[in-house]
């Protein structure tokens, strides 16, 4: 019984060290490649504790490569804390003291330490936005904990009170007195199903806390000023940040093309929000522009509707160019930013579908088609959208006129043409846009050098730059960083030929899925990029930013297959319940709890009423929970009956000889008739009913100690029992009749 | 009275400090995956703290212990664990008995509904005297030891340990003073057939009686007489001496002496008395009079006074048909003559042992 303890207590716990780094594996920044770690040493671990416990060298040994890595950690190498973030070489550590406690015997205290370092780095992978592979990794660290701290425990005591056997079990139920002790059954079937039920009630628990624990603002007890740059959108464009941009691999939005042939749009896909054209001090903000921009296109007309079905401003339309190809596109968004709706350039229509409550959608006052979007709670929208996607051809837009004056108003002109760069700079575009004769040209050539021809490069780990002229230094010296600074350095420098430029927050590309027939949009597809605006034609976009050497921003159009799908969507759900869980989604959970134990009474038919009857929104889990809980419960039945019969087959079953059981047979006839007369017959041999019967008159109760005194010797005596005198007891026993005192 | 402690051991408040502080960093940071940390960590105390409780209920725990031993001689302890649940096992019972001597706990995985488990156990008392068992406890740690609820189960108990008993050979009873008033019985010198007895360890195998054995199918000896007196008074001296070097050991084993000593004679079917500073013994045959020997032994204990009077009265009156014998843990009286007349202080060295 103690190495069946000893057993499970190296496997669970070798579980929960898997779990600590399977969830490192999760994160972008160690991989796959740190499930090395584990894989290695825990077979390694049985060896490691025999040469502990057998040579007193081992310690020392270890010790000494102990000090090395702590001075390895201390010094100046690559892997000193001088050169990792605190993070990294705290994990690094706690990865060695792992390793160490595994190779070494282990007592109590040390199992203990195990389990704290697994914690330790399920923490850090917690942190360092992971993958929702880590969701995996926690549910198997909490079910190997509850296993392995119950293996640490029996494995403990019975160590400390040098139990090694089994105890005698005896069955105490009243009627049956067992003499003889039960089969052994180790640690128990019971044991088993106990620990299930544990594991299933931590799992509850975990649960029940995440959706209960109440939300705070993050950074109540103090935060650092700088923190972590991520992937995203924001209001802000500040180009005198610098540092190391983790990628964001949560999605963000997914897009449906229902008119386009098999859902596929073969346009660039870029989800515009909103536009940056004011620049100041290293950064693009968004001020109104002074006055009017360009009468030679037709005027545009916004209008807010209100949606007749709800009465709310869910609809926002505005006239058609009638120059570009009006595309349709479905879109779901999580959480829609603040700066603007994403949508294809340019929103003709957006209607706000799916459950509009709430709900109210603004054209934004600068008229540049952004989208606003006000709601109370979570801001998750479901929206229909209309874009009118221009497609200007290279030769038309050559052929747009290169007169601004007259176009702008004289302040909006210098508003959008107005730049910080220094002589050097200028000179250098005009060196590169002299020879081109169109602005087109220009614009491409200034595209061209910024893209391929001028030695820059992408880069997330964005470069400090120079505070009093960021974008002169970035265009002449630096040439390495994020699609911020391109798209930055090619709007100053349109500007610096004297054509207006804005930049464009927004997103980039998508990954296709064929069979979703959607895109799916993640956060680290944020991206800025450049507006030109043309004389005739309007804004058009332009794309500056290189190929990414190290990132994967750039769209996909592999196809996943349908295990892809169903993983996709498991993302899906998991950024959306888990990693974004929040106040809002907190209050609604709750209030669905609420409407789903109590729910509304329904209003009866003909009532002439405006709302609609309500109905449970919160139906759908509890049909998968009665799934699980049925095939939880089947899985258990299942255990135990293979169990019980296991058991049942080890044991040989005894057999009588047919002499015996007829003896039997007689016995049990017998008894029935006893029992009618007052005797006690239930669990008792013999001869204690003969004791019972010894009290009564010989003459009535003469058969049945014949039958008695026979069964005896021929169940335990190993008498024959000839069939003429089974005829004749068998004959006494049907007509034997015991009055009842 | 059944007492019910509950209690938080140092691995439960740890994980509930982690659990607070990883809340603490879910709190400040926002992060969402350490609440499901800090969560995982905060069930496993709530689940401790009410599990542990359902584990003692329905128990009965009854302990079997002889109320005799021997010293220095394993005795069993048989402990009866009874879950009178209808469906729920007990698990991970930790049963301490404390008996201060050895088999100080036992620990069962688990105990299902209604079932019994008997666990027994061993110990050794490496002193004669009476021991008083302090009650069973019993101490839930199910299912992860982080915390603890005990009860008290079983009540005390107590248990005898007797002096140890080796058995004295037969040369050796020969060589016990000789009471001039006193008839001896001089195994195999006499010629006065006396009776049949069973053969006990140390009699002398010449006086085996092969056929009446081979008849009865055990080992008979012939019990030859002179028409010697089979009664003995033992005599045990607990006076303390003053410059006491040892003396507790040599105590000890003058008290084993005593108890071998009438533990033999009395197999040999003599009748014996015995007489300490404190308590005497009336004489008596068989193995009743050996178990009260036996318990009078148990409890004596050495004094500072002399034998008193009664002692003397009590052998005088058994002096016409008894043969006084007595024991001393005084070395310097050994051999020396006793207070009563004809008689002296055995010397431990001149007994030999079977």
């Amino acid at each position: 019984m103690r190495n069946q303890a000893a057993s499970a207590l190296r496997i669970t716990s070798s579980a929960l060290v898997c779990a600590g780094y399977l969830a490192l594996a999760s994160t972008h920044y160690y991989g796959p490649a740190i499930l090395l770690v584990p894989l290695v040493f825990i077979p390694l671990s049985p060896w490691g504790e025999s040469l502990d416990r057998r040579y007193r060298a081992y310690r020392r040994v270890t010790g000494a490569c102990s000090l090395v890595v702590g001075l390895t950690l201390l010094a100046l190498s690559p892997l000193s804390l001088y050169t990792l973030d605190l993070l990294t070489a705290i994990t690094l550590l706690v990865i060695y003291v792992q390793i160490y406690a595994l190779m070494h015997e282990k007592r109590a205290r040390d199992y203990y330490y195990l389990f704290l370092m697994s914690f330790f780095l399920l923490l850090a992978a917690s942190v360092m936005s992971p993958e929702p592979l880590v969701g995996v990794a926690l549910f198997i660290a909490l079910v190997s904990g509850v296993c392995a701290l119950l293996a640490l425990r029996i494995h403990t005591e019975m160590r400390d009170t040098g139990t090694d056997a089994p105890p005698d079990i005896y069955c105490i139920d009243e009627g049956q007195p067992a003499m003889v002790p039960e089969p052994e059954d180790g640690l128990g079937t019971g044991l088993i199903l106990a620990t299930m039920l544990i594991c299933l009630a931590a799992l509850a628990i975990t649960t029940g806390f995440f959706l209960v624990t109440p939300r705070f603002e993050a950074g109540f007890l103090g935060r650092k000023d700088a923190g972590p740059l991520v992937t995203g959108l924001d209001s802000v464009v500040n180009l005198n940040e610098s540092g190391l941009i983790a990628q964001d691999p949560t999605p963000v939005m997914r897009v449906e093309f229902p008119e386009e042939p098999d859902g596929q749009y073969r346009g660039p896909l870029f989800w515009r929000c909103t536009t940056l054209p004011s620049y100041a001090d290293g950064m693009w903000i968004r001020r109104p522009v002074p006055t009017r921009i360009d009468d030679s296109l037709p005027r545009t007309m916004f209008r807010n509707t209100t949606e007749p079905s709800t009465g709310q401003k869910t609809i926002v339309s505005c006239n058609a160019k009638g120059t570009g190809r009006l595309i349709r596109q479905q879109i779901y968004m999580d959480d829609v930013p603040t700066e603007g709706v994403p949508a294809l350039p340019l929103v003709q229509t957006m209607r706000c579908t799916g459950n509009p409550k709430g709900v109210t959608l603004n054209w934004d006052m600068m008229n540049d088609h952004t989208v606003l979007m006000a709601r109370l709670g979570p801001r998750r929208l479901q929206y229909d959208v209309l874009s009118e996607v221009d497609m200007f051809t290279p030769q038309q837009l050559r052929g747009a006129p290169d007169d601004y004056a007259d176009a702008f108003g004289k302040r909006s002109f210098e508003f959008l043409t107005w730049h910080p760069l220094d002589e050097d700079t200028q000179r250098l575009v005009r060196n590169l846009t002299e020879a081109q004769p169109t602005v087109y040209d220009k614009v491409m050539a200034i595209q061209r050098w910024l893209g391929s021809e001028g030695g820059f490069g992408y880069t997330l780990n964005v470069p400090e730059l120079d505070p009093a002229r960021p974008m002169d230094d970035f265009i002449r010296n630096v040439k390495r960083g994020h699609c911020e600074l391109f798209a930055s350095a090619m709007a100053l420098m349109v500007r610096v030929i004297g054509v207006p430029s804005r930049v464009v927050t927004g997103y980039r590309g998508g990954e296709w899925n064929a069979a979703d027939r959607s895109y799916l949009v993640r956060a680290d597809m944020a991206h800025l990029w450049v507006e030109i605006y043309f004389l005739d034609h309007g804004w058009i976009a332009f794309d500056p930013s290189p190929p990414a050497d190290d990132s994967d921003l750039i769209m996909s159009r592999g196809l996943l297959s349908r295990g892809e799908h169903l993983i996709l969507r498991a993302k899906m759900t998991w950024y959306r319940n888990v990693v974004a869980y929040d106040r809002g989604l907190q209050i609604t959970a709750l209030g669905r709890l609420r409407r789903l134990v109590s729910p509304e009474p329904r209003e009866p038919k003909g009532h002439d009423s405006k709302e609609e009857t309500r109905k449970p929104l919160f139906r759908l889990p509890q049909a998968p929970a009665v799934v699980f809980g049925g095939v939880l419960l089947a899985g258990l039945a299942a255990l135990v009956a293979m169990r019980s019969r296991s058991r049942k087959d080890a044991v040989p079953p005894h057999v009588l000889t047919d002499d015996q059981a007829r003896a039997v047979r007689l016995f049990r006839g017998l008894c029935r008739r006893l029992r009618r007369g007052g005797i006690e017959c239930r669990g008792q041999t013999a001869e204690e009913i003969l004791t019972q019967l010894e009290r009564r008159p010989l003459a009535e109760v003469g058969v049945a100690m014949a039958v008695l005194f026979t069964y005896n010797r021929v169940r335990f005596g190993g008498r024959r029992l000839p069939r003429h005198y089974y005829a004749n007891l068998r004959r006494g026993v049907r007509r034997f009749r015991l009055e009842s005192r | 009275m059944l007492q019910r402690i509950r209690r938080t051991r140092l691995a439960g408040n740890t994980f509930l400090l982690i659990a607070f502080l990883t809340l603490l960093a879910a709190w400040n940071t926002g992060t969402n995956l350490l609440y499901v940390i800090a969560g995982g960590l905060a069930s496993f105390p709530i689940i401790s703290a009410v599990s542990v409780g359902w584990g003692l209920r329905g128990l009965r725990v009854t302990r079997d212990v002889p109320t005799a031993a021997h010293r220095g001689e394993p005795v069993g302890i048989t402990l009866r664990v009874e879950n009178h649940k209808r469906f729920m096992p007990t698990f991970l019972l930790r049963i301490d008995s404390r008996a201060s001597v050895g088999a100080a706990a036992t620990f069962l995985p688990q105990v299902p509904a209604r079932r019994a488990a008997v666990v027994r156990m061993s110990a050794v008392f490496e002193r004669r005297g009476v021991y008083t068992l302090p009650p069973i406890e019993l101490t839930s740690l199910f299912p992860f030891g982080l915390v603890s609820k005990r009860q008290t189960g079983a009540g005390s108990a107590e248990i005898v340990v007797y002096p140890r008993v080796r058995a004295v050979r037969s040369s050796a009873l020969a060589q016990l003073p000789n009471a001039q008033a006193a008839r001896v019985v001089r195994t195999g010198d006499g010629d006065e057939f006396f009776s049949l007895r069973e053969y006990v360890r140390g009699d002398d195998p010449r006086r085996i009686a092969w056929r009446a054995s081979a008849r009865a199918g055990k080992f008979l000896v012939r019990e030859l007489s002179q028409g010697a007196s089979r009664f003995v008074v033992l005599v045990l001296d607990t006076q303390r001496p003053q410059a006491p070097e040892d003396f507790d050991e040599r105590f000890e084993e003058a008290v084993e002496l005593t108890a071998s000593l009438a533990v033999t004679l009395l197999n040999q079917h003599y009748t014996v008395a015995l007489a300490t500073g404190t308590a005497r013994v009336p004489e008596g045959k068989g193995q009743a009079q050996a178990t009260r020997i036996l318990d009078c032994l148990a409890r004596v204990q050495p004094t500072d006074k002399a034998l008193p009077d009664a002692v003397e009265r009590f052998a005088a009156t058994h002096a016409a048909d008894a043969r006084i014998v007595f024991l001393t843990a005084d070395a310097t009286k050994w051999g020396g003559a006793s207070p009563f007349a004809h008689s002296r202080f055995i010397d431990p060295h001149e007994v030999t042992y079977a």
